[in-house]
């Protein structure tokens, strides 16, 4: 197999090589540092070898840049700007902002003592509620379907409580894998960290195959993508499955009311751009609400900005602002990974949207309101997780 | 020391400038160029021609680039080169010897000999010189004629029509943009380019040039039609700078002969770049389609030889990555193939979105295997069509599914295959074979 790193530096050498200097993706790059860029001090700072002395402009602007990719959208030729940007930002490690640093330390397997013990003060027993017993937990059982929460098991957990909620309306058998010790390794690939993460790929898939299950689902776009590499890269043999995927494919199994409310779909730019997989989300929102579109389609590609981890907050607030405004048309918007959800949640009630996700409006739109369909912190925990053994 | 030598400051030659510096820090490179700028982005030319551009974002490299990578520099024209003493003659006098030579000479437009074809304000597009003169015309004149239908002309009164221009574009064949652009995204642009003022006459093309006091002033077309203007652009295609290497003993016909490794008959002169003609036929797609990346990937690769490297040119089918009046489009491997009509029943085209709408996507089947594709107004996945069409992959059994935008092209490139079952809506697909 060719090394993550390798295979970045191929085809960031081919996207170099195509590039003619339009310089059309610093025109629509929402970062507002980029129109001071020039291609050729950005693309020879990118070809340039690791530890060469940078501008300070170009090293800021590349820990700002979150890779939404919407450069490539308006690039002639189709040359990533995101991805040169990803391995330039691999270049410039030892410069990388402690907010990354912060972020990123906490999750995997190979932490040192302190972080130990740091993690063991992020694991929240309020934040987990009925998930406790899943967090960080070794003895796995063998099963078909298996829930990977990832490191975003601490974070708003309706999703994860939704989740469980529609599996047990559906009666299957299931096993959750999730904390931050089983951290994807997404969040350092695209952090620059690109032998870290491939690292924590091969940790994840063996834990994974502990479980030895068919399909994998996950609500989160990175995690999404690590699973994807395991099964593309790495011989993996289940099956990936976004948890909007699932929903998906057994929407007949469910009994869904339409609801009254009108959503505006925020995407997930891995999904979107990354993984072609632009249409489950809106199919599902078609089933049990009213799905508007926005109006203007550059407020509508903002991405949420995930990948930056936490540098220059104000910044990104500025850029949430944008979106949410486009979201005013119905105030309500939901998203289909757990890390737009997480990202947008302060700013949205700042502006008076009320953030929802796929799960919520199909748990919202579940007809059968008996066992199991209250809203998760109040559902009688012990019955949701006892699954079907 | 060994001293490589380079003709040419386009993509080709700074890229294999740049490949050989990488791995070799003290050699001496001198590269030789006869247009007096640094290096700059030729491909985005257009781009300057819409007036908005400066010529700082024109550069391809940073300030100093040549003298901190320790590259010389000698802005002279190349008369001759003599393989025998391994020499390179340069205009007026002077000699520069060569242990290894990269020529990497580029392209310059074909005209025709039209009556009257050297009238001021009639231009060719290829180097910043012909684009700042054209847009300083282009400024006052307000009324353009675009001879050529291709990539370039297209590209060119897209520019000059949002200039300001009254932009005129005549084109030999019935659509425009053959055969690198496919007939349904020919008719949407040409839809596009009429709504927004462009004049397009197709099947037509100039006859004579007629002018007043040395200037431009009417071109007369085979149809015998008169168009009013002052400026011409002529982009009907390009033929390699090769006219210094005639009688030098170096493998020429149409362009520089090389092989796979980009070498030439003499065993340490190498070739890249536009200038190329490659002895392997199943590369004769890049000498009608001479653009970008594909002279960048040759100047890497030389480059790499140069080293001794041994490294094959194999960039897979032809593909081009582009935008058309600001909409993307990418064209990928043999889509218009030149087949005799008893070849014709083995191909079969499938697209959607031929009649509606801006966006458009087929692709062309042969014998079952993926062989080309065309993709406009949206291009996820496009490279995975790439990848598709250089295995030629055999679809046969769910071709249509490949537009399901429910459908994981990237799974294709695992072991296992998706069973053929469920096809979406056949209605929403026309069908025709070629
Ligand atoms: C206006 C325009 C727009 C284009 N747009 C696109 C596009 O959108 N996408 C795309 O893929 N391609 C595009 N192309 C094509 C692309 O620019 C070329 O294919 C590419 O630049 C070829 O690079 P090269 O290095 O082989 O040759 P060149 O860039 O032509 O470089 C050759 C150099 O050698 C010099 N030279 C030649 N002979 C001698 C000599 N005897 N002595 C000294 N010096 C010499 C020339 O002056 C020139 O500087 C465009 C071209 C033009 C002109
Ligand atoms: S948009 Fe694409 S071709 Fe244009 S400057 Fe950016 S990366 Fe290069």
């Amino acid at each position: 197999m060719v090394s993550f790193y390798d295979e970045l530096k191929d085809r960031t050498n081919d996207f170099l090589l195509s590039c003619i200097g339009c310089g059309n993706c610093m025109k629509v790059c929402p970062i507002s540092e980029s129109s001071n860029m020039v291609i050729k001090n950005l693309n020879t700072a990118t070809s340039s070898p690791e530890n060469t002395p940078l501008p300070e402009s170009i090293i800021e602007f590349t820990h700002k840049c979150f890779q939404c990719g919407l450069c490539n959208d308006v690039c002639p030729t189709n040359s990533h700007r995101e991805e040169m940007m990803l391995l330039l930002k691999s270049k410039l490690q030892s410069t990388l902002p402690k907010e990354y640093h912060n972020k990123l330390a906490l999750k995997g397997q190979n932490l040192g003592f302190v972080k130990n013990i740091k993690q063991k003060f992020a694991k929240n027993k309020d934040i987990l509620g009925p998930l406790l017993p899943h967090y960080e937990k070794r003895n796995l059982k063998e099963c078909d379907t298996l829930f990977y929460f990832g490191c975003y098991m601490l974070s708003p957990t309706e999703i994860q409580h939704n989740t469980i909620i529609i599996a047990n309306k559906l009666g299957i058998d299931y096993e959750i894998l999730g904390g931050l010790k089983y951290c994807c390794g997404m969040p350092h690939y695209y952090a620059g960290q690109i032998d870290n993460s491939e690292i924590m790929h091969i940790e994840l898939l063996d834990a994974i195959n502990k479980v030895n299950p068919k399909v994998v689902i996950t609500s989160c776009a990175e995690c999404y993508e690590a699973l994807k590499n395991l099964q593309r890269k790495m011989g993996a043999s289940f099956q990936p499955m976004t948890t909007t995927e699932w929903i998906l494919k057994n929407i007949n199994n469910l009994q869904l009311k339409k609801l009254s409310d009108k959503v505006m779909f925020h995407e997930s730019c891995i999904y979107k751009r990354k993984e072609n997989m632009r249409e489950h989300g809106p199919e599902v929102i078609r089933k049990v609400a009213d799905l508007k579109e926005f109006q203007n389609i550059k407020s509508a590609n903002l991405c949420c900005g995930n990948l930056r981890c936490d540098h220059d907050p104000e910044g990104l607030s500025t850029l949430h602002d944008k979106k949410l405004q486009a979201a005013k048309t119905t105030g309500k918007m939901c998203v289909e990974c757990v890390h737009c959800w997480e990202n947008f949640a302060d700013d949205a009630s700042r502006h008076g949207i009320t953030l929802t996700d796929i799960t919520t409006l199909v748990v919202n739109a579940l007809i059968d309101k008996s066992e199991g369909l209250e809203q998760p912190k109040e559902a009688r925990p012990k019955e949701i997780f006892e699954g079907e053994n | 020391m060994v001293h490589y030598v380079i003709i040419g400051n386009g993509i080709a030659g700074i890229t294999a400038a740049e490949t050989i510096r990488k791995k070799d820090k003290k050699n001496r490179i001198t590269i030789i160029t006869n247009e007096n700028y640094q290096s700059y982005f030729r491909a985005a030319l257009t781009k300057y021609l819409r007036g908005d551009f400066d010529e700082e974002n024109l550069q391809l490299k940073p300030l100093k680039f040549y003298e901190k990578q320790n590259i010389g520099m000698i802005n002279k024209q190349v008369t001759k080169v003599i393989p025998e003493t391994n020499q390179v003659v340069l205009e007026g006098r002077g000699l520069v010897k060569f242990d290894k030579l990269l020529i990497a000479s580029g392209a310059s437009p074909v005209t025709e000999a039209w009556p009257c074809g050297d009238l001021n304000g009639i231009h060719v597009l290829r180097n910043l010189d012909d684009a700042k003169k054209i847009l300083t015309k282009a400024r006052v004149h307000r009324r353009v004629v675009i001879v050529g239908g291709g990539i370039l002309g297209i590209q060119a009164a897209e520019a000059l029509h949002r200039l300001g221009n009254r932009v005129t574009m005549l084109v030999r064949g019935k659509e425009i943009g053959w055969p690198v652009i496919d007939a349904c995204v020919a008719r949407k642009l040409s839809t596009r380019m009429t709504n927004a003022g462009i004049d397009i006459r197709l099947n037509e093309t100039v006859k004579e040039f007629r002018g007043k006091d040395q200037s431009v002033t009417d071109v007369k077309s085979t149809k015998g039609k008169i168009y009013k203007t002052n400026l011409v652009v002529i982009a009907i295609g390009v033929k390699p700078n090769i006219s210094f290497l005639t009688g030098s003993g170096i493998g020429i016909d149409e362009g520089i002969l090389v092989n796979d490794h980009l070498q030439t008959n003499h065993a340490n002169i190498f070739a890249a770049g536009d200038c190329v003609q490659f002895k392997n036929p199943a590369l004769l797609q890049y000498e009608d389609r001479r653009s970008w990346f594909p002279a960048a990937k040759m100047g890497e690769t030389a480059g790499q030889n140069i080293l001794e490297e041994n490294i094959a040119f194999k960039p897979g089918v032809y593909s081009s990555f582009t935008q058309l009046f600001g909409i993307p489009y990418a064209f990928i491997g043999n889509f218009n193939p030149k087949v005799s009509l008893k070849e014709r029943k083995e191909y079969r085209l499938i697209h959607l979105g031929c009649k509606t709408g801006i966006k458009h996507k087929a692709i062309v089947l042969k014998n079952g295997r993926i062989v080309g594709a065309s993709f406009f107004g949206e291009r996820t996945n496009a490279d995975l069509f790439k990848k598709m069409i250089d295995k030629e992959m055999n679809i046969d059994l769910f071709a249509k599914r490949l537009f399901d935008p429910m459908f994981d092209l990237k799974s294709l490139f695992i072991e296992k295959k998706p069973e053929p079952e469920e096809t979406i809506e056949e209605s929403s697909f026309s069908s025709t074979a070629e």
